[in-house]
């Protein structure tokens, strides 16, 4: 991909794809579903994931799976406040964005 | 590189952040080799380097203000993360100023400790300093006083060559003539050195004299300014 994703846009997505499971999720599942939409590396999620849970937007649990403890991660009450800060944002600057790419096609 | 390698590695790098930090970082890579399930070799690879790893935690927990307020700006206002760090921020700089205040204490400190040691090792020094101006124009004074002896004392010499030459005269004509001459003309020469030499002296010895009041009269005036 030719755009960078800034730490703000990483945020709302780990945000979006943690929060379509209303159990929670795990590293590995969200590492997979965010590979799903941009290109990034493991090395920057886990930061992400650990400054969320920090800001408490994000809780962490231990759920045994498969005789081991695994770590699920769930959207706070807050984390969904802010996703949807974040989605609200993102209609306005991606409208915009396409607005203007389109709108110049069509005039 | 197998995944205890990995593991073994990521945590020798993270040595240096909080325990709590390390501990969270080692569950969640383990976890994730263990949900992975590939080949470990293939996972590894996905992770990339342990450094890369260990590296992108540190900067997240060390220079994480950096990076949030860099959200901020992408994102604008609204975002706690930039709000937090931004409060972390004026924790770190009211930390530094608090840092600053105690250097200038330690400041004050050290320049009573200066003080007190120039009082203690710096007076013996004076004295000494003192001492030494004393024993030095003693010393000039003296010399010049012996090279005015010396002087009068080749007057004397010279007269009394000139008397023992008149009383040998008549039994050895030769010595008593040579005596005479030889005398006499130490004595003029004598004569003229001591002159010279007062002469000098009457005109050396009140010029240094005004001269070091000079000096003195400055050095107090400049202490006065400071």
């Amino acid at each position: 991909m030719v755009f960078n994703t800034g730490a703000a846009l990483l945020d709302a997505i780990v945000l979006a794809v943690v929060s379509r499971e209303a159990e929670g999720t795990y590293g590995y599942k969200i590492t997979q579903d965010v590979r799903g939409a941009i290109d990034v590396s493991e090395s920057t999620l886990y930061p992400v994931l650990r400054r969320l849970q920090k800001d408490g937007c994000l809780v962490v649990y231990d759920r045994q799976f498969d005789g081991r403890n695994r770590r699920y991660y769930k959207v706070t009450e807050r984390g969904r406040d802010q996703l949807e800060i974040y989605r609200t944002e993102w209609k306005e600057y991606s409208l915009k964005i396409s607005n203007l790419f389109e709108g110049g096609v069509i005039a | 590189m197998n995944r205890i390698e990995f593991m073994t590695e990521l945590a020798a790098l993270l040595q240096d952040v909080p325990v709590e930090e390390r501990k969270e970082a080692m569950q969640y890579y383990n976890d994730y080799f263990d949900d992975a399930g590939e080949e470990e070799k293939d996972v590894v690879k996905e992770l990339g380097s342990p450094e890369k790893v260990a590296e992108n935690i540190k900067k997240d927990l060390g220079i994480q203000t950096e990076i949030a307020s860099g959200g901020a700006q992408n994102t604008g206002a609204n975002h706690t993360g930039a709000q937090d760090a931004r409060a972390q921020n004026n924790g770190t700089q009211n930390v530094g100023t608090q840092n600053v205040g105690t250097q200038e204490q330690s400041n004050h400190i050290w320049k009573i400790v200066l003080i007190v040691l120039v009082v203690i090792f710096g007076l013996p020094l004076l004295l000494g300093i003192g001492g030494g101006v004393l024993g030095l124009l003693a010393g000039i004074i003296a010399t010049v006083f012996s090279v005015i002896l010396t002087a009068v004392l080749v007057v004397v010499s010279g007269v009394l060559a000139v008397v023992s030459g008149i009383a040998l005269l008549i039994a050895e004509p030769a010595v008593g003539l040579a005596l005479i001459g030889g005398g006499l003309i130490a004595g003029v020469c004598g004569v003229i050195a001591s002159v010279l030499l007062v002469k000098l002296c009457m005109i050396a010895f009140p010029a240094a004299g005004r001269w070091i009041t000079k000096m003195w009269n400055k050095v107090k005036n400049r202490k006065k300014v400071a």
